[in-house]
């Protein structure tokens, strides 16, 4: 059975893992522009 | 059933002004495709950014947002990291766009593939698959933006549908592919910040601790580390992943269109991006039962639960402008890609089947408008009776999980028995199909890649006897 912490730790892992992905996306697209490689 | 905060005429002005965007950002970025290979690959020269941004916005879609959340209601946590696996597909797809590059250097579409290596025969089984598995996809995007605007907002489903289909035809027409994945990085940044900005609105008026004794008391079955049917579904979802992805024009589009180099690192990272995606779209469903919500449609648990924690937390209407937007790019960001990527295959490899040539440069753009459109009046047609067409898109699981390892085998193996690849191709389909009717869903794409494994492992082994 999923214990309580585990149960809280996917869901908090789960939200920061998508806001890093957010700024990870975030910030590619700006190397990208910086190196002038968008398309 | 969601009940709706906001006013219908507020809603229109919101979906009005983000289709006005996505239609003026399609027109401002068409402008740079100047001949068919700019409007159906953008130049090839997509970089990381825009390339991790579209694969991982198309790959999320309205199911992404609903089907999540009611895995995690009927399953529990196995049922929401069932769900993640799908990612596993962009995963293993990053090393083969290596080769496909290597294989296909001038490649358009998927069809190049399947007609080089399995000939005409082997080219119809993967048009009328994928022909099957697009058109399902497209139009179940098109009934669930009907049926969520209506349950978020009170406008009319067949108002809705329409609205999101035009505009999506409209931009994939103006813009082709520069259209699509320019506005899929704004629509992968709003799905990000949305979902994220959503669950620590939900964190902040639940106690997840509360949410699991509850759980723990009413439904323990939610919790359990083993249940048996959500680890099925986590190898069936992998695998429906699996053959989608190895298969699906949209993909391959994308890898013949992004610049040298890119296109491994962007699949990679955009399973990465879309892994937790599920999971923090589909947590905030566990609490239905504490919250003591009536859930009668499960596929809209999720929305359900967050707009009535946020109308809780005083935010009903911005409540329901977040999720109404984080929605609404969900599903535009993968009509947008089934139009195009589906009228590519119908350009360059319907022509070439019909008049034996290629499609001439001059009439190029008339021809892609004909069928843009026409591809979105056949997906409305078919959406406006609200055809319970879901279950179609599940029933081709099986279909395309027969593609699995015929498209492994080509991409990677020496040689193989075109005979006995498209063979397994039908046994694989009617095996699964069979097992999906007979058995259970949760069966059918493990049964349709596994009897195509065992005749392609099959006759290489009998090759191998016969050799010695």
């Amino acid at each position: 059975m999923f214990s309580e912490s585990l149960f809280k730790l996917i869901v908090y892992v789960a939200l920061g893992w998508t806001a890093l992905a957010f700024v990870a996306l975030l910030g590619l697209f700006v190397w990208d522009w910086l190196k002038k490689k968008i398309w | 059933m969601v009940v709706a905060s906001l006013s219908p005429a507020v809603s229109w002005l919101v979906i009005g002004v983000l289709g006005l965007i996505w239609v003026g950002l399609g027109v401002y970025w068409g402008r740079k495709a100047k001949d068919s290979e700019g409007f159906m690959l953008a130049g090839r020269n997509i970089g990381l950014a825009l390339g991790s941004a579209t694969v991982m916005a198309t790959w999320v879609t309205s199911n992404t947002v609903m089907l999540a959340p009611k895995f995690a209601y009927t399953m529990g946590i196995w049922g929401v990291l069932a769900y993640a696996t799908a990612s596993f597909g962009l995963f293993l797809f990053a090393p083969m766009a290596i080769r496909i590059r290597k294989m296909l250097p001038e490649g358009v579409t998927a069809g190049d593939f399947f007609r080089q290596k399995y000939g005409p025969a082997g080219w119809w089984m993967f048009i009328t698959i994928t022909l099957i598995y697009s058109m399902a996809w497209l139009v179940t995007m098109a009934i669930a933006g009907g049926e969520l605007l209506n349950a978020l907002t009170g406008i009319s489903y067949h108002w809705g549908m329409s609205f999101i289909l035009l505009v999506c035809v409209l931009y994939t027409l103006f813009g082709g592919l520069y259209a699509v994945v320019g506005t899929d990085f704004v629509q992968s940044l709003i799905i990000l910040a949305g979902v994220v900005l959503i669950g620590v609105l939900v964190l902040g008026q639940i106690d997840l601790g509360e949410t699991h004794s509850q759980l723990a008391r009413e439904q323990p079955m939610l919790l359990e580390g083993f249940m048996p049917v959500a680890l099925l579904s986590f190898f069936n979802i992998m695998l429906f992943g699996f053959g989608e992805v190895f298969h699906n024009n949209v993909w391959w589009s994308r890898t013949f269109a992004m610049r040298d180099g890119v296109a491994p690192k962007a699949f990679f990272l955009s399973g990465f991006f879309w892994f937790p995606i599920p999971v923090a779209a589909g947590f905030i469903a566990l609490s239905a039962g504490s919250l003591g919500l009536n859930v009668t449609e499960a596929n809209q648990v999720g929305p359900l639960v967050a707009e009535h924690v946020l109308a809780e937390a005083g935010l009903g209407m911005a409540g329901g402008l977040l999720i109404l937007v984080v929605l609404f790019c969900s599903i535009a960001s993968s009509i947008d890609s089934l139009l195009a990527a589906t009228s590519d295959l119908v350009l360059k490899d319907g022509w070439k089947v019909i008049t034996g040539g290629s499609l001439p440069e001059a009439s190029f753009r008339k021809w892609a408008a004909i069928v843009i459109v026409g591809l979105g009046v056949v997906a409305w047609s078919l959406a406006l009776p609200r055809w319970p067409l879901e279950e179609v898109l599940y029933a081709s699981g099986p279909l395309v999980s027969a593609m699995i390892w015929p498209v492994i085998a080509g991409v990677y193996w020496k040689k193989v028995n075109v005979k006995v690849v498209l063979v397994g191709i039908l046994l694989a389909v009617g095996c699964g199909l069979y097992a999906y009717y007979a058995i259970a869903w949760y069966v059918a794409c493990l049964v349709s890649a596994g009897v195509s494994l065992i005749v392609m492992l099959g006759d290489q082994l009998f090759n191998k006897i016969q050799a010695k």
